[in-house]
């Protein structure tokens, strides 16, 4: 089981940052992974991620419903119109 | 098992087991940071950072230097969607908002004749879903705000 418990993005040296803070099961460490470098936010982007981080077992993500995939810069016109199935 | 039965007859019950002591503390999350910097242009609006998630604010400070005055600069300070600071530096400076226990965002050095800022977040702001900073360029300038934002994602 993966959670999702926060997107942090930031600006540094010129370059978009883009970090997810994931809690796996039975664990209160939290884990901090790079999402990438100057790429814009939307919720498919990190399902995929989220379901990559998973490595035991069948994928099980949780997405809590106050976590919002909003890029900062707002939406990007070339994700309007990617579909979350 | 405190009345000496296997644990498995019995889940965790506060009431029945008796308990010499019992800590009971909030659940803080994990520490975060954000420590970027942004390049602000002439006459623009940056966004410096997001984060969307529930948690606490520890502190930040925002300090840049650059090469004429940003005395009108302005600062939009969201948390959950509202926004709680929107001001002018010079407005933090000139009335002297300095103490965090009044004002979510102080003044900490405004320097206008070496063109030396930063600023400060204030400790203890809590976050449901979001909180974010922009910065406003007014004055026709080009320069680099860094940030150093220390919080707590639950």
């Amino acid at each position: 089981m993966v959670e999702l418990r926060g997107i942090i993005q930031y600006y540094d040296d010129g370059q978009k940052h883009v970090k997810l803070v994931i809690r796996r099961e039975h664990s209160d460490i939290y884990e901090t992974h790079e999402l990438g470098l100057d790429i814009s936010v939307n919720k498919g982007r990190i399902l995929a991620e989220l379901a990559r981080l998973e490595t035991a077992g069948p994928v099980r993500l949780i997405w809590p419903h106050h976590i919002k995939a909003e890029d900062m810069e707002g939406v990007k016109e070339n994700d309007k119109d990617i579909k979350v199935g | 098992m405190a009345h000496g039965l296997p644990d498995y007859y019995r889940g965790v019950d506060i009431a029945y087991q008796a308990l010499s002591e019992l800590i009971n503390r909030p659940k803080y999350g994990a520490a975060q940071s954000v420590r970027g910097s942004t390049a602000c242009g002439p006459n623009n609006t940056k966004t410096l950072f997001t984060v969307s998630g529930k948690g606490i604010i520890y502190g930040g400070v925002l300090y840049y230097y650059p090469t004429s005055s940003q005395y009108n600069g302005r600062f939009i300070y969201k948390i959950d969607g509202q926004t709680i600071v929107d001001e002018w530096a010079w407005v933090l400076n000139n009335f002297g908002i300095k103490d965090p226990l009044c004002h979510p965002m102080v003044v900490l050095l405004f320097d206008n004749v070496n063109f030396d800022y930063c600023f400060g977040l204030a400790y203890g702001y809590t976050f449901e879903s979001s909180f974010s900073m922009q910065y406003q360029e007014t004055n026709g300038g080009a320069f680099v705000l860094y940030h150093r934002i220390a919080f707590a994602l639950i």
